[in-house]
């Protein structure tokens, strides 16, 4: 019986992991793409809001920002809604997102300045606007320049979602402090779970591989070993 | 009457305090090619990069067709399109092939469908004797081959004017000659075209006017055969001179 009740709660949290791993690198890229390109080729307001965003992110803690999210921001609703409750789940994911903004936002931005300046110019000579140009040269090579940096990120907020356990969502940390409460079975629980974050770690590292080997250009990037 | 495609007046542009052009006048005739010649570093690129305000002059005018393209009411990505510009360092779009590097700028900018610009990008190719390498991405192609990509790219657009930023110097010496026929090839097809080189060679073949850029104007011009035979100004023949020291050397030794 505990066996299955360790399965069935453990492999629920699994689902909860990915889903927040997934939407938090979603959102977080969706957000830190424009941070990028705003910190990156803009002057001025948008520049140093930019900067002033990836900085506050970076400098805090991931778990405070949960707990502003998850806490704080649900006190400061309930001032003018006095009916409105938190998901839970929904603040993990917000925060995740606007965490992972501030550092996907730097990963693409070092792949934006590792495009040499002279394709903008060429772009510029055929009369393309700044916004063709970073969408049609700039960014489908920064794209595959920063794979190896976005594996370490996907990893990183998987693991990292375990924080979200402080929030009560129930992913793999959380369920599985349940079930090693009820059933006693503390060594087993985690060691089962330090196993299924390698094996999901081990899987995202080799599937990016793929994604890295199937994006390919020559000149662009490289995945054969160099000389040294 | 020959039509004026590009009119140079009084241009003039400082870096901090260093003043690199210093009030430049020339101009280009449709079917025309002009060749600029002078020491390196002494602003012949800054002179080419101005015409399309790649870098914004200070002063003076520059007339494309007539029209003052300095002006802030034009809209230069529309007068850029129509003015080929060929890079030092080729600048090849290295994600995509040759065949998309050519066919970016007729999409994006042009707005042709896909159909149309595979034709014009294949025909351009095929002036620059590419047309086989379509298919290869700018790191497997050698400078050469790059380089007449680029020439490809800047023609595919149908431009009226081409503007060459030494086009050749960034190549071996082996690979010069297959980038001076497509210009030659240009220049007796009647294309109008502005090379910035030190290719006397080429002045010689097909210029129909030289200019010797010196201390930010043109000091000198004249038939390629007045200024590289016979020049009237000393830093002409001083650099001249060196030039052909450069080029004869081996065979003094």
């Amino acid at each position: 019986m505990s066996l299955e009740f360790i399965a069935s709660e453990i492999s629920q949290g699994i689902i909860v992991t990915l889903e927040l791993t997934a939407l938090g690198m979603l959102g977080g890229f969706l957000l830190g793409f424009p941070l990028a390109v705003a910190r990156t080729y803009s002057k001025g307001f948008f520049r140093w809001l930019s900067i002033g965003y990836i900085e506050l992110i970076r400098g805090t803690p991931m778990l405070l920002q949960l707990y502003l999210i998850g806490f704080g921001l649900p006190l400061l609703i309930r001032e003018y809604f006095p009916n409105f409750v938190m998901n839970v789940f929904w603040a993990a994911v917000i925060g995740m997102m606007l965490n992972s903004a501030a550092y996907q936002a730097e990963y693409i931005r070092g792949a934006f300045t590792a495009i040499e300046s002279g394709q903008s110019e060429a772009g510029i000579a055929i009369g393309m606007s700044k916004w063709q140009i970073i969408m049609k040269i700039i960014f489908p090579q920064a794209f595959r320049i920063m794979l190896p940096s976005w594996t370490n990120e996907i990893i990183y907020l998987l693991k990292y979602s375990s924080l979200a356990m402080l929030l009560a969502v129930p992913e793999i940390m959380y369920q599985a402090k349940v079930v090693a409460a009820e059933t006693f079975m503390y060594a087993e629980v985690w060691l089962i779970v330090a196993l299924i974050y390698l094996i999901f770690a081990l899987i995202i590292t080799q599937a990016m591989r793929i994604v890295e080997k199937k994006l390919y250009i020559p000149g662009v990037t490289t995945i054969k070993r160099g000389a040294i | 009457m020959p039509e004026e495609v590009l009119k140079v007046v009084n241009l003039r542009k400082k870096f901090g305090e260093n003043e690199v052009i210093k009030g430049v006048n020339f101009s280009v005739n449709r079917g025309e090619t002009k060749v600029v010649i002078g020491p390196s570093g002494a602003g012949k690129s800054t002179m080419l990069r101005c015409i399309n305000r790649l870098v914004e002059p200070d002063d003076g005018k520059v007339y494309f067709n007539g029209i003052d393209i300095t002006s802030k009411d034009v809209d230069i990505r529309k007068i850029r399109s129509k003015i080929g510009f060929v890079f030092q360092h080729f600048n090849l779009f290295k994600h995509l092939t040759a065949l998309d590097n050519v066919k970016l700028g007729l999409k994006v900018v042009k707005k042709m469908n896909d159909k149309d610009a595979t034709e014009r990008a294949l025909e351009a190719l095929r002036a620059v004797k590419l047309e086989d390498q379509a298919h290869k991405y700018p790191a497997q192609l050698s400078g050469g081959q790059q380089q007449r990509v680029a020439i490809a790219r800047a023609l595919a657009m149908d431009p009226e004017i081409i503007l060459f930023d030494e086009p050749t110097s960034a190549l071996d010496p082996q690979l010069v000659g297959e980038v001076l026929d497509v210009m030659k090839n240009l220049a007796k097809k009647h294309v109008t075209m502005l090379v910035v080189t030190h290719e006397i060679g080429f002045a010689l073949s097909v210029a129909d006017e030289v200019l010797f850029f010196y201390n930010g104007v043109i000091w000198e011009k004249g038939s390629p055969k007045e200024i590289i035979y016979n020049p009237k100004k000393k830093e002409t023949k001083d650099f001249l001179g060196r030039i052909f020291e450069l080029y004869s050397r081996g065979e003094e030794e």
